[in-house]
């Protein structure tokens, strides 16, 4: 039994990291209907900028996690700059094949700048061990994850609903055209979902090295992508609230997952294919949408 | 007037056909003496023999994503499991080298067009991106499970696969096997040739524009979908085959996820549905790094920064950039005159020998019964009423709105209706699909012009007979009775191209022809198979007055000869006084009159529906 619980802690705990990365993606789908596929690599670069700074120049881990968020940041500036601007006509495919260019670039230059073997980024301090949750060590790392998960959740609630420019964003999400002729900057707009979800790659980044043990080129934007990928989708694409939910449910899936199958590796990753087909043909808005689509 | 062009002699894609399976087999030739010679070195050869097989991958990827439209973000799984497939034959069947080699290369094309066949299964219902992430999640599935199945793929250490004896040639060494995968890419081409340029590959094309046109020309879109990953995958497992004996011991991590996504990179930045260009980038961004590795850490970074320029710059890509510059060019050259060579159209028919005709023939009967169509709370027909005898010609008129384009729709099989129901010739159609009506002879024109832009003319009137033209493999490898009735379709083709006046500019892509130029290219391509029942949904839109003029006599003459039934929806009355006898009048979706033309168009509730006066 305390099994059990000690891998729902687990599961709920990566859950909050793959909410991070649904809502970025979810947040981009919203404004664009494009799935964003560089999401994780940005938080491989936020990562690795991290920890050039804190394990090769030692220098204070807050000052490495602001200066990846930076990067990041210019990295989805540059996105909504020279990217969605130009092609804001062109279709939510081809702008998903270009965010792809856009990862594969990050890649190269990681790949490059850092190389390829793998680097430990250490965990960010929280002054204690971390808090024992049913028989499951919870480090500060997780309880950042967290923190970060509900901060953005809200902050980003509370930007698009309580604001002027946040109800402008949700007017363009419905109909760029008419949010435009109403006065909605596009402009800022655009840069600020861009950035916005850059942002939340980064934060991401940062969590997710240390809970994955090591970085390395690509380390997000496979597994992990993925994992984002099926909780935006479990959630509905665009839908905020329900990319925070969707993380936790592909987090409870796969840890279980884990717990049953623990001598077929893998197969948790049939059971979420599994679980994306069954979404996307039965409820393509996601499983806890009003009425199926 | 010029005299129109005579259809050539040969199918246009029959140039396309030979180039590059010519410079195969000749390199084929060469490039083995050159090794045994030791001219070019081993490694060399390696390097280009899987240069050579990567290009053949952005083929089959080219086949799913370039012609058919769905983002294919797993297709080097399909190439893992055709290479495992070798693997296993190789060493667990124990067969005789050659025997095994080619019992390994057709198991490997099999497997990969099966498992395509399961990936694409999902694409029966989703569209767009959802169905590029239901690829992508195989993708991922393939690559940490199955793919790590120790009796499968041997994990870390592999399957070796030595390479094989062919009718007592060992192909051990790089500079022999370097043929195997010349005359495969020269098959896998001269396969991409045919299917592109036969009728599931206009198909594929007219589906990637608009689903709706192709399933009013006959495509069964969703078999042709299915069809597509099939080939695909078939290529890609048949490359896998080659790939195996070309490593020799195939390694799981050869295989992986992000492979797939860089194989997209390659074939967007080669140009997507161009095959040259496609293979030329599959080539140059696996072979170049090989040989020369200060490129290889640049290899990423350039191909992707290459593919967000081109996206940016050009979101159709580098080919549509050719493709308009090429038919500008194309138009500039050829200045008919339209409206001189109109009236020919309908007269020919008259002496045709009508070697296209579909087994039916005539004028069918069309009657809608009580049809009624629900947008949300919104009634858009509401128990809808028509009965079109054989041969007639029926116009049927009414203000915007009042929902005429939908019944079209009804009637052809793009909308269910809520209730009632459609014969043709007393047969119920109601819930045949758009492909199937259009079998039974149901053709129609849309109100937004219902061509594939981005196809050429005569293409577009080839899939306007797509249903009377055989498919299935026959087609796809060119047996000869399928050869004929293509070479017929074409030559009608040209035909009715020459009558609009339009056959020099036979492969310039409809979209790049003015809105007067497309309708009546969309009329010859609805009357191309000789259907029994044609649907025109304001065809005198976007039309000159004069040619408007001209298009009236054109259908009175074409009815005339040709005894199909006509269903005209238009604004424009007197086309509707010359061409219709009878007429119906529809307002909010009701049929507020009908009767003869004349009479109907002079009531006055039919003046006050289209009017706007108040009724008393």
């Amino acid at each position: 039994m305390s099994h059990i619980l000690q891998f729902t802690v687990l599961g709920l705990a990566n859950g909050t990291i793959y909410a991070l990365i649904a809502l970025g993606l979810s947040l981009v789908y919203k404004a664009t209907r494009a799935i964003n596929f560089a999401q994780g690599e940005v938080g491989t670069l936020a990562a690795f900028i991290a920890w050039e700074l804190i394990a090769r120049h030692h220098q204070n881990w807050v000052v490495g996690a602001l200066a990846g968020l930076a990067a990041a940041a210019v990295v989805g500036y540059v996105m909504h700059r020279f990217v969605a601007t130009p092609m804001r006509e062109a279709s939510r495919v081809s702008l998903t094949i270009a965010t792809l260019g856009v990862a594969f670039t990050l890649y190269g230059f990681e790949a490059k700048v850092f190389g390829d073997s793998p680097e430990v980024l250490p965990p960010p301090s929280l002054g204690f061990q971390g808090v024992s949750v049913a028989g499951f060590l919870l480090t500060p790392v997780y309880i950042y994850a967290i923190a970060a998960a509900v901060i953005a959740s809200a902050t980003l609630g509370l930007v698009l609903r309580r604001t002027r420019f946040g109800l402008g964003v949700l007017a363009s999400a419905q109909d760029p055209d008419t949010a435009r002729l109403l006065g909605v900057p596009a402009a800022k707009v655009s840069a600020f979902t861009w950035v916005g979800a850059a942002v939340l790659a980064g934060v991401a980044g940062l969590l997710a090295g240390p809970t994955q043990g090591v970085i390395y080129p690509f380390f997000m934007s496979g597994t992990l992508l993925f994992r984002g990928l099926v909780a935006a989708l479990v959630g509905g694409f665009g839908d905020l609230p329900g990319a925070v939910y969707g993380g936790l449910i592909v987090g409870l899936v796969e840890a279980y997952a884990i717990e049953a199958f623990v001598h077929y590796p893998g197969l948790p990753e049939v059971i979420l294919m599994a679980l994306v087909l069954g979404v996307l043909l039965v409820r393509p808005r996601g499983i806890l949408a009003r009425g199926a689509a | 007037m010029t005299p129109p062009p005579a259809p050539p002699r040969l199918a246009p894609h029959v140039g396309r056909l030979v180039g590059i399976p010519l410079a195969c087999v000749a390199l084929a030739i060469v490039l083995p003496l050159a090794g045994a010679a030791g001219v070019i070195n081993q490694p060399d050869l390696d390097i280009f023999s899987y240069g050579v097989l990567a290009g053949m991958l952005a083929l089959s990827l080219n086949i799913i994503t370039g012609y058919a439209g769905p983002v294919s973000l797993g297709q080097v799984a399909f190439l893992g499991m055709g290479a495992f497939t070798t693997g296993l034959v190789a060493t667990k069947l124990h067969l005789p080298l050659t025997l095994a080699f080619l019992v390994a290369v057709v198991g490997s094309t099999g497997v990969g067009a099966l498992a395509a066949l399961v990936v694409g299964l999902p694409a029966l219902r989703l569209r767009g991106i959802y169905l590029a992430l239901s690829t992508f999640a195989f993708a991922d599935a393939v690559d940490h499970y199955f793919f790590n199945v120790q009796q499968l793929t041997g994990l870390g250490s592999g399957i070796t696969v030595p390479r094989p004896h062919v009718l007592g040639v060992s192909l051990h060494e790089a500079s022999r096997y370097v043929v195997v995968p010349l005359i495969g890419l020269a098959l896998v081409w001269m396969f991409d040739v045919r299917l592109r340029h036969g009728r599931l590959g206009r198909a594929l094309v007219a589906i990637r524009e608009n689903e709706d046109v192709a399933a009013s020309f006959g495509v069964r879109v969703a078999w042709s979908k299915l069809a597509a990953f099939m080939a695909s995958g078939a290529v890609a497992g048949f490359t896998g085959a080659l790939f195996a004996y070309q490593v020799t011991v195939v390694n799981h991590s050869s295989f992986t996820f992000d492979q797939s996504l860089f194989y997209l990179i390659i074939v967007v930045v080669g140009g997507l549905g161009s095959r040259g260009g496609v293979l030329v980038a599959g080539m140059l961004f696996t072979a170049l790094p090989r040989w020369l590795s200060f490129l290889q850490e640049w290899n990423l970074i350039v191909a992707s920064l290459l593919l967000v320029i081109t996206l940016a710059r050009h979101p159709g890509g580098l080919p549509s950039m050719w493709a308009e510059a090429r038919d500008r060019r194309a138009l500039q050259k050829g200045q008919d005159d339209l409206d001189a060579v109109l009236p020919s159209m309908g007269r020919r028919r008259r002496d045709d020998h009508g070697t296209m005709t579909a087994e039916a023939s005539g004028g069918a009967r069309l009657q809608v019964e009580d049809v009624t169509v629900r947008f949300g709370g919104v009634v858009a027909v509401d128990g809808a009423c028509l009965d079109i005898g054989p041969g007639a010609r029926v116009g049927l008129v009414g203000p915007n709105g009042a929902g005429k384009s939908t019944l079209f729709n009804v009637i052809s099989g793009l909308i269910r209706p809520a209730a009632g129901q459609v014969l043709l010739d007393g047969v119920d159609l109601t819930t045949l699909p758009p492909h199937e009506r259009a079998a039974r002879g149901v053709s129609r024109t849309f109100q937004q012009i219902g061509l594939v832009k981005e196809a050429s003319l005569v293409e577009n009137l080839l899939l306007a007979q797509h249903c009377g033209l055989p498919g299935g493999p026959g087609a796809l490898f060119g047996s000869a009775p399928a050869r004929r009735r293509e070479k017929e379709a074409l030559a009608q083709a040209y035909e009715l191209l020459s009558d609009i006046g339009l056959a020099s500019y036979a492969e310039v892509r409809a979209g790049s022809l003015s809105g007067g130029q497309q309708r009546l290219v969309e009329l010859a391509c609805a009357i191309a198979p000789n259907p029994r029942l044609l649907l025109l949904d304001e065809p005198s839109a976007g039309l000159s007055p004069a040619a408007a003029e001209h298009l009236a006599e054109q259908l009175a003459d074409l009815s005339g000869s040709y005894s199909t039934s006509i269903l005209l929806i238009e604004h424009h009355l007197p086309l509707v006084s010359a061409v219709c006898e009878e007429c119906y009048v529809l307002d909010s979706g009701r049929v507020l009159a009908h009767g003869p033309t004349a009479k109907v168009l002079r009531q006055p509730e039919v003046a006050a529906a289209y009017l706007g006066e108040t009724r008393p």
